[in-house]
């Protein structure tokens, strides 16, 4: 449709509502609230669309999220609360809950950081420069979204516990990098790789290098190139990239349970105590621990949001 | 500041994109690189600007050897193609980004720094919009903005790739008088990265045509224009149509047919190059057959083919009449001549 100007009719005492609102060019919109100063409006007035099948396809979604999503999300806070405040802050504020708690988002935070510092420099490298074994390199960025997880989890313990590949010589240093939270950490690493790298390529290569080459050329250094240029110019997509590796390496679970060694206080992430509280058929304690992570995952990726619509701004990238 | 390039030459894989040129640029000219895309002429200004480094040669700014200089270093102002400007910065914060990175004691203070912004925002006749961002701006704001960054680090001299490139016909106009009237202003030597001959031969004092990495052509508008070097020039610079023709003791002949036209050039195969405008029907001269007549402005323009298949432009009077299949006789008014087995040695 365009840019319409749009008219409305807001009603300071209905707290700010829209009660009336039309298109300057005098046909009326569908408003939520009574059409008390509007035009003349009857049911078969609606603004004509081009692309039919707005009402139907926008009750699909609704009752389609509804039912995939949101039912489920409420299902588990009822589900919590189902023995009342006491019996949920119990389960939920355990003393080996907030440990596996502290260890989940704490492992994931880190693994994001660090996936965001090391999947930058192979996105870099993958869009920058041409070698030979590119393409296949490239290829097997994609390994850890391919690869279910319980094999993840057998071949990084294979390397890594105390007799495997690397492990062995890591013991020889008395680094313990299985069986603990450091290959809680690895395992994360791995599996959130992939999507630094596959949301920054893109905005690296669209960059291009012609940015670089005016800073360089006004007598910028690498240094202020990159913090005032390049860094600017890929925050956005670096912080999705870092979120939605945060937010996998939280619910990870598979690849994560081979390695951790799963010691109660110590290497237990939360998604696997909530399995055990199903074991012990403690329905209403593994939905209480549910619900922390799920209210924790989503306070946490909202700052991310509001951190990326920042940076976007500062980019540039949205205005227009 | 005058520029001198010595032996220049740049190899991309197997392809010359430079080779071998050699260059002097005295102080405070303006010069335009003409040639169609390929010819090396965005590369040499890049390795004048040391964007790429050239694999032999040198490259002297005030007689001073830079080729080995940073990028940093060398203060060479350059406005990309598609003005590579910041987004994520303010216009202000675009044209204060050279200042803010020059060394600490060059450095200008807040209060200097707004002052010298202001000024170029001025310059730029953009003083509204200091605090727009660069999405905000048109194509041709956006082109003004990155010709003020690259000035606001005082630079040796100007460097412009395909400046115009991106622009619709108007705003090219405007910006190309607009830039004419800042050299004039600065005296900085520029140099000028185009494929479009108008815009090289309004804009440029000099112009120097670029084939396959060399250069086959420098010149003055006029001597460009008017004494093409050699028949690629003449056909690049201007519309033309080109005849074999056959040059015997000095006289010419085309298909059997004696023209009215001498040469001082050796005897052998060679080209006739007519320009549109130096064709005027007559009542001797050579036999076409009229293909089409248009009205272009104020001008009718005839394209005609001669009994041997050949095709030539002729730009009349819109008073003239003709049709189409009718016989006409086209005598030359002014011509080239170039031997057809090499390239160069063109005599009148």
């Amino acid at each position: 449709m365009g840019n319409v100007r749009i008219e409305a009719v807001i009603d300071g005492n209905a707290g700010g509502m829209v009660l009336a609102a039309r298109r300057v060019d005098g046909s009326s919109l569908p408003t939520s609230g009574l059409p008390l100063h509007a035009p003349v409006m009857s049911a078969r007035a609606r603004p004509h669309s081009v692309l039919p099948g707005f009402g139907l396809s926008l009750g699909y979604t609704v009752f389609y999220f509804s039912l995939i999503v949101l039912l489920p999300i409420v299902a588990v806070y009822t589900r919590s609360f189902a023995d009342g405040l006491d019996a949920f802050a119990t389960a939920a504020f355990s003393e080996r809950a907030i440990n596996a708690y502290k260890l989940s988002f704490g492992a994931a935070l880190l693994a994001a950081g660090i996936n965001a510092v090391f999947g930058f420099l192979v996105a870099w490298v993958l869009v920058r420069y041409r070698f030979p074994g590119r393409r296949l390199l490239d290829a097997f960025v994609d390994l850890p979204f391919a690869l279910p997880t319980a094999v993840a989890g057998i071949a990084l313990t294979a390397i890594y516990a105390p007799n495997g590949w690397l492990g062995q010589y890591a013991a020889l240093l008395d680094w313990k990098l299985a069986y603990n939270p450091v290959g809680i950490v690895i395992a994360l690493v791995f599996i959130g790789l992939p999507f630094v790298v596959r949301t920054l390529q893109p905005v690296i290569a669209e960059l291009g290098h012609a940015p670089e080459e005016a800073a360089a050329s006004l007598g910028a250094g690498r240094m202020r190139t990159f913090a005032r240029v390049i860094f600017p110019a890929l925050l956005p997509a670096w912080l999705t990239g870092f979120a939605l590796a945060f937010a996998r390496a939280v619910g990870e679970y598979g690849s994560v349970i081979f390695i951790a060694g799963n010691l109660p206080f110590v290497s237990e992430i939360a998604p696997l105590l909530i399995v055990v509280q199903l074991e012990q058929y403690n329905y209403v304690g593994a939905a209480a621990i549910a619900v922390v992570m799920l209210t924790a995952s989503f306070l946490l990726l909202l700052i991310v949001n509001v951190l990326q619509a920042w940076a976007t701004r500062r980019a540039g990238v949205s205005r227009g | 500041m005058n520029l001198t390039l010595n032996n220049l030459s740049k190899h991309f894989g197997a392809v010359k994109a430079v080779d071998d040129i050699s260059l002097s640029i005295p102080s405070g000219e303006l010069v335009a690189l003409l040639g169609p895309s390929g010819s090396g002429k965005t590369t040499l200004l890049r390795i004048v600007g040391g964007l790429e480094a050239a694999d032999c040669g040198q490259v002297l700014y005030a007689g001073e050897d830079t080729t080995r200089w940073p990028i940093q270093k060398r203060r060479a102002g350059f406005v990309f193609q598609n003005y590579a400007l910041f987004r994520n910065m303010t216009v202000f914060e675009n044209i204060a980004f050279g200042l803010r990175a020059q060394p600490r004691k060059q450095r200008p203070n807040a209060v200097e720094l707004k002052r010298r912004v202001a000024e170029l925002l001025y310059l730029i006749r953009l003083p509204d919009l200091a605090e727009r961002y660069p999405s905000q701006l048109s194509g041709g704001q956006q082109q003004r903005v990155a010709l003020a960054r690259a000035l606001a680090i005082e630079p040796r001299l100007l460097l412009l790739d395909e400046p115009f490139g991106a622009l619709d016909a108007q705003v090219r106009k405007e910006l190309r008088r607009w830039v004419r009237q800042v050299h004039d202003q600065t005296g900085l030597t520029t140099l000028f990265v185009t494929h479009d001959q108008d815009e090289a031969l309004e804009l440029a004092d000099r112009v120097v045509v670029m084939r396959e990495g060399r250069i086959e052509q420098i010149g003055t508008p006029d001597e460009i224009f008017e004494a093409p070097a050699t028949r690629f020039v003449h056909e690049f610079v201007g519309e033309s149509s080109a005849l074999p023709v056959d040059v015997r003791g000095g006289r010419v002949s085309y298909g059997g047919q004696q023209l009215d036209i001498d040469a001082q050039l050796a005897d052998g195969p060679a080209h006739l190059l007519l320009r549109p405008q130096h064709l005027a029907p007559a009542d001797t001269g050579i036999v076409v057959r009229v293909d089409a007549a248009r009205r272009v402005g104020p001008r009718r323009r005839i394209e005609a083919v001669t009994s041997a298949g050949d095709r030539l432009e002729c730009e009349v009077d819109s008073r003239f009449e003709t049709e189409r299949g009718q016989t006409l006789h086209l005598q030359p008014t002014r011509w080239r001549l170039y031997s057809r087995d090499t390239a160069g040695s063109p005599l009148t």
